[in-house]
């Protein structure tokens, strides 16, 4: 994090967690199928580190899991983040990690949509552009840097 | 005299003159010395030293034998010379020597110092030598110290020789530290001459160590400055130690050692303080860490003034490190740091309302700090309320003057802002920071005032306020959690409990504990409670418990939620109040009228608060009588009546009884030697002897006499064996059993023959007890014999009985000698060995066979009811060990026939969890191939406990498994997809997330087939297995960026 002196938000809301998901009967039988639900991919996400923060998305509210749509059938899974404020310039990387996490957890029958909560970004629809470019997406993980930097993003926090 | 560099006579002289020469002698060794100084042979030394240790020569006569080569004008001759000597010294016992000859050869040595720099260090060497002599006279140091500083370049030498001249310090310190002072600032000056540019961690660690001592004994006034740079050069510590470093010199000794040097004068003050700072602004985190921990070293040892000078920079670095939130470790360094210097500055300040001197200063500090907290503390819905808060509470908790600032300033803005945020987060996130500021002022604030003071114009408020977020319908769980946290720190708050208050609170706690659901909250309820009753200990017992009780009392549902919750409350507050409830429940327990589920619920609160009684030695012997006899005269006598109405009572059922021996298992062993032997004979007395005086009960049947030992009593007699195995097997090993033979033969017949399941299966266990603490003796080798001749011939092993009939009776059997084996590999009895092969031999059995693996795992585990070093058994050392080994070859032979291979792999299932790791380590080569063998077998659902087992070896990384990954990736991950059983699939799962941590050479080859493979895993029907699918290929993915970055 090269930019600790001059952090976008310094003293940024935060909100609560949800608690780890409780294991019901069902899910330890081996003969029920259990659905992938919106809990179910918003646990994928609401980990991911804040790039600025010590903290993760969930507790500053950039995911909810209202703003999660999984259509398991329909093989979609729509994810929609709201940045801090509005002229966040990590948006974009936070938006990269999303779906960097997505791609690596999530069977590849999703197809999978990124987009900043409209109204909420000052450039809400260059960075939904970039998102879901596909190529664009791939250039980027080619770069090392942006690579690691998106890691450290992903790597669980003790 | 003056000794000229290359002359060498005058040394002669001196010796010739000192140690009066013995010409015969001196010719002894010529041959071994010239061999060694022209350099061939090394061997020469030991023998020298061997004839002057064991006195047949002495050291004059070898000094004076080394004189042609002293004296040579070779300089390469006079060094070897010298350092033969050298080797001879250094090699002498540590009291050899006495004062004069140590004298004579230190004026030597030192003289030797001034000779040619080639022979310095062997000089050194001999000088080292001389200070290791036990008998060195201290008035010789300064002259060894003064040639040392005056004559030897010690940066120019070698590491080794440089470590000399410091050992030479070392040992001079610890010998003659006042004869050193005498020489003042020169010696001090010399020290640092000589480490001055130091590099090798190995010297700087013993310098470190030696530095504090010089530092704190000798006048370093006029070299204050000096000698900090020569120290402080070293700071922060940048060392990684090579891999493999032998000498295990790692960077956070050299940190430590350097701290103690810092930290070891307030004169470092004006010099260190400064360079902290300089630290603490670093991007390093190890550098900030490092200055963090030097200032809580230094903050008690500095001058309050000087650390009151850069109090203002302290607090705004540490600040700054919880706001940033780089690192858990760093924020909690920070914190402490901040605590340490308030401490440190508060110290002889009585209290802050005089406004002279250094109190000033520190009132302004923290004025200036809650000024800064202010906005911050009123936004209770940002992040850095968090930061915040923290530090206010390390400075509260540092000191009285900081506490009373700080929470007087504090404690009711907080306040305020709870009553204008009405969320439910807000209000948590305040809640918590009130009660942790009022826990830290329970140690500092003592007056009513200042309690006053503090909760000011809320004092009428504050506890209504507190309990509104107690109310049924108001928030969610977690609110509540958090206002009992804060009540509880309330309710210890004198000026707030008046009478009224008092009942309100009762009210609302007793309220609580009946009518939550939710577990956290009342546990948080019964911490309250707890903090309440230690405050308010009468009021508590009259009315919260007093309530509880009545509840339990009428047997409502959730009766037995609330006994768990009494007891907890009683054991947090008092021995007092522990009795009474202990005394309550053994009434309830007395009644025959209360089913046997009530009884179970009263038996278990009762173990809870004899385990917490009997913990104080000077209540067991009121525990024996009010507990322990009580309980045994109530199954006695229920036994007493006739089998029909034993029936009907619940003293008679077995999980009672049970129930009841988990009480005697918990006092029994804490026993002294006194009060055991008592309880000992009277249970024999009662049981075996069927003598009843001891309990004041007579046997009113006299058709039925009461002797439940006896294989021919009835049914509910013979189980009492239960309440009797947790007395004898539980009892310390010195106490003497009477009756003993005769006790363990009744309970071998009982756990042979007894057709009830119960009583047979206790009996055995208590077999084993006692079999394992009996002094070895014809008593203990005749009852084995029987038991012998009892279970394996005629029960086991006779093939000629016929099966159906008597299945159980061989399981019991099959039982009683597992217990019998345990009992006696765990004291490495002579028999053990015997016992141990037969069951080993059972495993091809065709009856009893498929039961033995299991058995195998009971002789390794660690029970809890029988033979565990809690309860005084006899455990010796690596008993582990001797099992596995010997039950090794007849597992693995057991592989080689068809049919029994399940049964193998069971058996090593069942032993390899409890084989210590080393031993595990050491035996696993020949076992993986057969583990990983075991995988692909058609059904892998017995092999869930070997993934397990593999998992946490995967983790190390052994060589033996590692050589085996190319075969086992692929079985594993074909067991992920292993449709039948989702816990293989997770199993085998995290298996294959721990091969990441194989050496990369060998794992990265494999990534690309393992991402691939585990994709189609993610799609699982499972969701937990989705998510350790997600988990394991995480860490497949990652594998290839190490190596990239």
């Amino acid at each position: 994090m090269s930019g600790r002196e001059e952090l976008d938000n310094v003293n940024p809301t935060i909100h609560g967690k949800l608690g780890e998901r409780h294991i019901l009967p069902t899910e330890e039988d081996d003969d029920v199928a259990d659905a992938i639900d919106t809990r179910e991919v918003f646990d994928l996400i609401r980990n991911i580190n804040d790039p600025e923060h010590p903290l993760t998305l969930e507790e500053l509210n950039v995911v909810q899991q209202a703003e999660v749509e999984v259509d398991d059938p329909g093989n979609v899974v729509k994810v929609t983040f709201t940045p801090t404020i509005p002229h966040c310039s990590m948006a974009t990387l936070i938006g990269l990690a999303i779906r960097v996490k997505l791609i690596r957890s999530l069977p590849s029958r999703f197809k999978v949509d990124i987009n900043i909560k409209p109204g909420t970004h000052v450039s809400e629809n260059a960075v939904n552009k970039q998102l879901a470019d596909k190529e664009r997406v791939a250039a980027a993980l080619e770069n090392n840097h942006l690579l690691e930097v998106v890691n450290q993003c992903l790597t669980q926090r003790d | 005299m003056s000794w000229s560099v290359h002359s060498a006579k005058p040394y002669r002289l001196c010796i010739i003159h000192i140690f009066c020469l013995d010409k015969m002698a001196a010719t002894m060794w010529t041959e071994i010395i010239e061999n060694y100084v022209r350099g061939e042979q090394k061997e020469g030394v030991t023998s020298i030293t061997a004839e002057i240790t064991n006195g047949q020569q002495t050291v004059e006569n070898f000094v004076d034998s080394m004189g042609t080569y002293l004296m040579s004008t070779e300089t390469r001759i006079r060094a070897k010379g010298v350092e033969l000597m050298s080797e001879v010294l250094t090699s002498l016992p540590r009291a050899f020597l006495n004062q004069q000859q140590i004298q004579v050869l230190i004026e030597f040595l030192c003289a030797r110092l001034l000779d040619h720099h080639s022979i310095t260090q062997h000089t050194l060497k001999g000088l080292l030598a001389m200070s290791s002599q036990s008998s060195f006279p201290p008035s010789s140091s300064v002259q060894v110290m003064t040639a040392i500083f005056k004559e030897v370049q010690v940066q120019t030498m070698l590491q080794v020789d440089r470590r000399t001249v410091y050992n030479i310090v070392v040992n001079l310190l610890r010998i003659s530290l006042t004869e050193l002072q005498g020489m003042g600032s020169e010696f001090v000056l010399g020290l640092l001459h000589a480490m001055d540019g130091e590099k090798d961690p190995r010297n700087l660690i013993l310098l470190f160590n030696i530095l504090p001592t010089v530092i704190n004994n000798f006048k370093i006034d006029m070299f204050i400055e000096e000698t900090f740079e020569v120290v402080a050069c070293y700071y922060p510590v940048d060392f990684h130690p090579p891999p493999n470093d032998p000498y295990g010199i790692s960077r956070e000794k050299l940190a430590l050692s350097l701290k103690t040097c810092l930290s070891s004068t307030p004169k470092f003050a004006q010099f260190c303080l400064p360079m902290v700072m300089e630290k603490l602004s670093s991007d390093l985190q190890t550098a900030r860490l490092d200055s963090y921990q030097l200032l809580q070293a230094c903050a008690p040892v500095y001058s309050q003034g000087d650390m009151m000078s850069y109090i203002e920079a302290i607090w705004s670095y540490c600040r700054k490190e919880l706001m940033v939130g780089a690192s858990v470790e760093l924020d909690q360094e920070a914190v402490k740091t901040l605590g340490a210097v308030v401490k440190a500055v508060s110290t002889g300040i009585q209290s802050t309302s005089s406004g002279g001197g250094g109190d000033g200063d520190l009132n302004s500090f923290l004025r200036n700090i809650l000024t800064e907290c202010r906005q911050h503390l009123c936004e209770p819905d940002h992040r850095m309320i968090h930061p915040c808060s923290k530090l206010l509470v390390a400075v509260a908790t540092a000191s009285y003057p900081a506490c009373i600032v700080v929470l007087k300033y504090s404690v009711p803005i907080l306040l305020d802002q709870f009553h204008i945020f009405d969320q439910t987060r807000e209000r948590m996130v305040l809640l918590d920071i009130i009660q942790r500021l009022l826990h830290s002022g329970h140690d500092h604030i003592k007056e009513a005032d200042d309690w006053r003071a503090i909760h000011a114009h809320h004092l009428d408020t504050v506890v209504t306020t507190v309990l509104s977020t107690l109310a049924k319908d108001q928030g969610v769980p977690d609110l509540r959690k958090a206002g009992l946290g804060t009540l509880g720190e309330l309710v210890q708050v004198p000026v707030l409990m008046d009478q009224s208050r008092l009942e309100l609170v009762g009210q609302e706690l007793t309220r609580i504990l009946l009518e939550e659901a939710n577990v956290d909250v009342r546990c948080e309820c019964i911490k309250t409670v707890s903090c309440f009753a230690s405050r308010h200990t009468e009021f508590v017992k009259s009315t919260i418990l007093t309530t509880l009780w009545t509840t339990v009392q009428k047997g409502e549902s959730g009766y037995q939620r609330i006994v768990v919750d009494m007891a907890t409350i009683v054991t947090n507050t008092s021995d007092d109040l522990s009795r009474s409830l202990t005394s309550e429940l053994m009434v309830e327990i007395a009644k025959t009228e209360l089913n046997s589920e009530q009884h179970l619920v009263y038996l278990a609160t009762l173990n809870t608060l004899t385990a917490h009684l009997s913990s104080t030695p000077s209540n067991l012997e009121s525990l024996l009588s009010s507990v322990v006899h009580p309980l045994m005269k109530m199954v006695v006598s229920a036994t007493l009546q006739s089998s029909v109405e034993a029936g009907n009572n619940p003293h008679c059922c077995g999980e009672v009884l049970v129930a009841m021996a988990e009480v005697f298992r918990t006092v029994v062993p804490k026993l002294d030697t006194s009060m055991g032997s008592k309880l000992c004979q009277c249970a024999v007395d009662v049981f075996l002897h069927g003598n009843l005086t001891s309990l004041e009960l007579t046997n009113p049947n006299t058709s039925v006499p009461f002797s439940p030992l006896d294989p021919r009593a009835p049914v509910h007699q013979t189980q009492l064996v239960t309440v009797l195995q947790p007395i004898v097997c539980s009892l310390r090993r010195d106490i003497h059993m009477p009756s003993s033979k005769q006790l363990m033969s009744s309970l071998l017949h009982i756990a042979a023959h007894s057709r009830a399941w119960l009583a047979s299966t206790w009996a055995a266990k208590g077999l084993a007890g006692v079999v394992n603490k009996h002094p070895a003796g014809s008593a203990l080798d005749e009852v084995l014999v029987e038991a012998e001749v009892l279970v394996e011939a005629e029960s086991l092993l006779g093939q000629a009985m016929s099966s159906g009939q008597e299945g159980p009776v061989k399981q019991q059997a099959l039982m009683a000698w597992v217990l019998l084996t345990k009992a006696l590999v765990m004291r490495s009895h002579p028999k053990a060995t015997t016992f141990l092969t037969t069951l080993l031999r059972l495993l091809e059995d065709a009856e009893l066979g498929a039961q033995v693996p299991q058995t195998l795992g009971m002789l390794l585990e660690d029970m809890g009811d029988v033979l565990s070093e809690g309860l005084h058994a006899d455990v010796k050392i690596m008993y582990k060990q001797r099992v596995f080994l010997q039950a090794l070859p007849f597992v693995m032979a057991l592989f080689n026939k068809d049919d029994l291979q399940t049964r193998a792999i069971t058996a090593l299932c069942h032993l390899l969890p409890s084989i210590p790791r080393p031993v595990l380590l050491a035996e696993l080569p020949p076992i993986i191939p057969r583990l990983v063998q075991s995988l692909r077998v058609t059904d892998p659902r017995p092999t869930l406990p070997i993934l397990d087992i593999l998992e946490s070896l995967l983790e190390e990384t052994l060589p033996s498994l590692v050589d085996q990954a190319d075969t086992l990736l692929p079985t594993l991950l074909e067991l992920s997809a292993y449709q039948a059983s989702m816990k293989v699939r997770i199993a085998s799962l995290k298996c294959v997330g721990a091969i990441t941590s194989f050496p990369h050479h060998l794992v990265y080859p494999h990534q690309e087939t393992v991402v691939r493979s585990l994709a189609p895993r993610l799609d699982d029907k499972k969701r937990l297995v989705r998510q350790e699918a997600g988990k394991a290929r995480t860490k497949w993915i990652l594998l290839q960026q190490d190596t990239k970055g």
